[in-house]
């Protein structure tokens, strides 16, 4: 009897265990009292201020004046628990003495980052600062879910504010408040065709010359390849998309674009009406009818370079930034080369994509500029963030401790390298692989890049979201299918514009090219 | 099959420790779906998530304007609607007519490899079958295209998944195949509740199979299958999101014959992140099923009283 007793209370007690039990990263290392962050005596938050506010730089911050305070970070990237705790400690050691703070960092794979960033925003929970990500600014400021940072900025974070231009604070600012720190990155695009090094020695194309090849030009070389393989589709796609960006700035969301980003116009148009569309499709569906797109192209979910590891297609349609071959071969399995097809260009988008903000439920945003600004500022916060712990992680080439490399006995995967994902990648150090002078190649691309006239404006979509929500819908149905030749321009191009009007793209336009000479005439 | 009736006054006590096992699954059910009710009223506020639910400015009916003003409006309607319909009516006759000849075989072998093979299909997930089917349906590679279209019509290169006609018939068709095993077990269950003694006069009486099938298993039947498509009627504005998005591999030019509301609503919203929209449209579909069920439930009760839900 007392066996059969047994057995359901030892299963009820584990479930109730089970359920208990809370693993979290995050609550170990830390042992302060987060609750009180007290804030300094000059703080944003008391708005109108009858006391002269200060800028304070980095080395004044009066540490002892501080109350204690965990910084919550969250961003996308992978790595151990034991290595994500470690890098916590070690810039906790730093934040303690430049900050009185000490940082949690949590990070999620980039795969559900967008889904948990969410989760994090809605629950409320205690977050400071944090990557977008995909999810436009203007959804987190108009949800209310960041906060204005442009006096943070001027008080905490001067020399994160001196370091970035004017015109890439421009492209973070709505209404006049700045809300995004842009990171340090490729903040432009080039157009191009990216494929296979060694089949294209074997066609005999020339793909060194330094300056934008015709779609004719690559029309003769899909042909060629055709030929010596006709197993393999010469254009192939990146999940769905055979053109996932093309040459025109989107204004945040393609209804409604200005077309040339290297002139000067200010008009905004429906791109699915212009020439350069039809044109563009049409070369497209010219392409599909001899068979040099892998069909069902619109509808495949691999990305570009599995399928070109697989030895399916030959190379595709890309935007690129500086060092893209290389990147990209690596996932590709084969060595990659690229030719150009439009110049670099920057659009709003390309700089505030990669940011970082500031949650609005931070408790102390004092504290979150201040550590963005050394993370932006100072190497070795940056180092820490970007490339993990010398020694564990990371080890030097040689002696001259310039190109780092992964250390003995660590997995790449310990703590996982997105340099792109961080604020100041520009102040790391060199990845064994890399070109030795790839930052400054990337100064050189973002300020040789083309500003589009619309730089610096973000458009304000929260007058027409009924119509943008139809919109998505009638573009969703045509655009990719119509860029990858799978139907027939002429008679769908015109039912797809069709439907955009009855759904109200002109209004979209409409207000869109209001707010955009508003803004041209306040500048 | 007459219900039993129920004694109007009854003793608490001695069922006092049933009371008190409901008492957990109630307080379950409250807390879980009677006052996230509340909620509801995000469809009506333009949410904002420092201002809360109730602090959000109000919004009226602006929410659900998207809905019904677009081009597209009917057309996600009517393919919901309709899709549904045909799912459901379908649906019932299929799982019947299959449950009735599990129940007619002698074999049990034969019985429970058919039960166990039928509903595999409910079990693999969604997802798996959108690339089965793109396993028998792409354009290259697909077997339809290359053993069958080819070699015995001549037709090259047909693309599935660029031409609506055939999505229509495949959709109801990959439905019935992946859910009619599910149903087909409930009333197989059904089935083994009549009381054999029935069959067994019939039998004597000079019942034909036929004869037996008609005036013993369907009407033992009925009460089961009310029940079933009444509360498939509750869900008739809903739609397995997977089976109008991900198997016809989200292509655009299908959108025509594959759009439902939540489809329409996922693709319109995804980058807007806009919680009212979304939630009007829930609010919506919840309604629409509301009305039906009470609709059908009334028409039910004028029928066969005994049948109906409630």
């Amino acid at each position: 009897m007392k066996k059969r007793k047994l057995l359901p209370i030892l299963l009820a007690l584990s479930l109730i265990a089970v359920g208990c039990g809370k693993n979290s990263a995050a609550d170990v290392n830390v042992s302060t009292d987060s609750s009180e962050a007290v804030r300094q005596e000059e703080t944003e938050d008391d708005g109108e201020d009858t006391v002269e506010k200060t800028p304070v730089s980095a080395e004044d911050i009066d540490v002892s004046k501080l109350e204690p305070y965990v910084i919550n970070i969250f961003r996308p990237g992978t790595g151990t628990t034991e290595d994500i705790e470690a890098v916590n400690a070690a810039l906790s050691e730093l934040t303690l003495r430049d900050m009185n703070a000490t940082v949690n960092i949590q990070m999620v794979s980039m795969g559900t980052y967008v889904q948990q960033l969410n989760l994090l925003l809605t629950s409320g929970e205690d977050l400071d600062l944090f990557y977008p990500s995909s999810i436009s600014p203007n959804v987190l400021i108009s949800n209310g879910q960041i906060i204005p940072i442009t006096d943070l900025l001027d008080q905490y974070g001067k020399e994160t504010k001196a370091a970035i231009s004017d015109a890439d604070w421009g492209t973070c600012t709505l209404d006049g408040e700045i809300y995004l720190i842009p990171c340090n990155e490729d903040k432009a695009i080039n157009i191009g065709f990216e494929m296979r090094k060694d089949i294209a020695d074997e066609i005999g194309f020339d793909y060194t010359q330094d300056r934008d090849y015709t779609l004719d030009e690559l029309y003769d070389l899909f042909v060629a390849v055709k030929e010596a393989h006709p197993e393999m589709y010469p254009v192939g796609a990146n999940m769905g998309d055979t053109w996932s960006r093309l040459e025109v700035d989107t204004l945040s969301d393609n209804l409604g674009v200005i077309v040339n980003p290297y002139g000067t116009s200010t008009t905004i148009e429906n791109l699915y009406e212009t020439d350069f569309f039809k044109e563009r499709v049409a070369y497209m569906y010219k392409l599909a009818q001899e068979g040099l797109i892998i069909p069902d192209a619109s509808t495949n979910t691999e990305s570009r370079e599995s399928l070109i590891k697989s030895g399916k297609i030959f190379g595709g349609f890309a935007h690129m930034k500086p060092g893209f071959a290389e990147e990209k071969g690596r996932s590709a399995g084969y060595e990659l080369v690229t030719v150009q097809i439009a110049p670099a260009f920057s659009t709003t988008e390309h700089v505030s994509q990669g940011g970082y903000a500031i949650s609005a439920s931070s408790k102390d945003p004092a504290r979150a500029m201040m550590f963005a600004n050394k993370a932006y500022t100072d190497p070795e916060y940056a180092n820490l963030l970007v490339n993990g712990i010398e020694g564990i992680h990371y080890q030097f080439t040689d002696d001259s401790k310039t190109v780092i490399e992964l250390a003995d006995g660590a997995d790449a995967s310990d703590y996982s390298r997105s340099p792109f994902l961080h604020l100041n990648q520009g102040i790391t150090y060199i990845w064994d692989g890399d070109p030795i002078d790839l930052w400054e190649q990337f100064e050189k691309y973002n300020s040789t890049a083309t500003a589009s006239p619309a730089k610096g404006f973000t458009f304000d979509n929260s007058g027409v979201l009924n119509e943008i929500t139809a919109c998505n819908n009638v573009v969703g149905k045509y655009r990719q299918a119509l860029l990858a030749g799978s139907m027939e321009p002429e008679e769908n191009i015109a039912k797809f514009n069709e439907e955009l009007k009855a759904n109200g793209i002109d209004s979209i336009i409409a207000e869109k090219q209001k707010q955009f000479d508003e803004w041209l005439a306040a500048r | 099959m007459k219900k039993m009736q129920t004694r109007k006054k009854k003793k608490v006590k001695p069922y006092l420790p049933l009371f008190l096992m409901m008492v957990p699954g109630m307080l379950y059910l409250l807390i879980n779906n009677y006052l996230p009710m509340a909620g509801l009223i995000i469809a009506f506020k333009q949410y904002n998530f420092r201002d809360g639910i109730f602090g959000s400015k109000f919004a009226g009916f602006s929410n659900f304007e998207y809905l019904f003003k677009s081009s597209d409006a009917f057309i996600i309607t009517r393919n919901t609607l309709l899709y549904n319909l045909a799912f459901i009516v379908l649906n019932a006759i299929l799982a019947v007519t299959i449950s009735i000849v599990l129940y007619e075989l002698k074999s049990r072998m034969a019985k429970k490899i058919y039960q166990t093979v039928i509903l595999i299909p409910y079990m693999i997930s969604i997802i798996i079958v959108s690339y089965l089917v793109y396993g028998f349906l792409a354009t290259d590679i697909g077997f339809v295209n290359t053993h069958v279209l080819e070699p015995v019509f001549g037709i090259k290169s047909y693309s599935w998944y660029s031409t609506k006609t055939a999505w229509p018939f495949l959709l109801v068709f990959i439905y019935l195949w992946k859910n009619s095993g599910y149903s087909t077990i409930v009333y197989y269950s059904t089935l083994m509740g009549i009381d054999p003694g029935y069959f067994e006069a019939a039998v004597v009486d000079g019942a034909t199979r036929w004869q037996r099938i008609r005036y013993i298993t369907l009407p033992g039947l009925k009460s089961t299958v009310i029940t079933l498509v009444l509360m498939a009627f509750g869900k008739i504005f809903y739609s397995d999101f997977g089976l109008f998005y991900q198997v016809p591999m989200n292509s655009g030019p299908l959108y025509d014959v594959t759009n439902t509301v939540d489809t329409y609503v996922y693709r319109g919203l995804m980058q807007l992140n806009n919680i009212g929209m979304s939630s009007a449209a829930g609010f919506y579909q919840s309604c629409v099923g509301f009305v039906l069920v009470l609709t059908a439930n009334l028409i039910v009760k004028r029928i066969s009283e005994e049948d109906a839900l409630f």
